[in-house]
């Protein structure tokens, strides 16, 4: 059984089904867990992503519905497969991050690179792929799951 | 070079097991019927619009921890 644990640009959209060019990805994945795929939320991208919707469902002047709606479909994403950070993630993400860094990789995007290492540590812990719309930035840490032919 | 990480890995049989038992499998199923099923109910062009400028943001300024 192939695991895919979903990085922000994907399971962003996830959230959303109800923005039509959201629904190419939407539909891939619905597909891939109809096929047995594990559709899985990594605790580093649950957090980068509902910190942001919380902000906007509770904001004290113009709290947006949307943004409840798509907590909602993040909290039924999450349990039905969520990956916790763990210490040996971050030990391991630390090792990637000084590796990458020894290699002069991913030097065009430093602010996003911790993210990007924790995420490739939590799918090479799990033997999981990434399924992402930024391939680049995991190349050489973790292996890539392309969504794209499974689209309707 | 990158150290070896097989230390990193040994509670990933446990995981395995978690993420993929019959519970967790009905779960996805009924997660993925919700989105399913929202699909049918088009946003508005503001609520897009807006969606546009949320994942601009989300893409953009990833926490760094610093």
């Amino acid at each position: 059984m192939l695991l895919l644990l979903l990085d922000s640009n994907i399971l962003g959209r996830m959230v959303r089904p109800e923005i039509e060019e959201n629904r190419p990805v939407v539909s891939a994945l619905i597909r891939l867990g109809d096929m047995g795929f594990r559709i899985l939320v990594p605790e580093i991208i649950d957090y980068e992503l509902r910190r942001k919707l919380l902000h906007l469902a509770f904001h004290p002047r113009q709290p947006r519905r949307w943004a409840k709606v798509a907590l909602d479909h993040l909290e039924g994403l999450g349990a039905a497969g969520y990956v916790a950070l763990t210490t040996d993630t971050l030990r391991l993400a630390a090792e990637l991050w000084a590796d990458s860094r020894a290699q002069g990789q991913s030097r065009d995007h430093e602010d996003g690179l911790d993210v990007d290492v924790i995420l490739a540590a939590q799918a090479r812990q799990n033997g999981a792929y990434i399924v992402t719309s930024n391939e680049k930035h995991f190349q050489g840490m973790a292996p890539i799951f392309d969504w794209r032919p499974y689209q309707p | 070079m990158l150290k070896p990480s097989a230390a990193y890995t040994d509670d990933t049989e446990r995981r395995l097991a978690e993420l993929t038992s019959p519970e967790a499998m009905r779960r996805q199923r009924e997660a993925l019927a919700r989105l399913r099923a929202s699909m049918t109910t088009p946003a508005t062009e503001e609520e897009t619009l807006e969606w546009r400028e949320f994942m601009k943001d989300l893409e953009t300024k990833r926490p760094t921890f610093r």
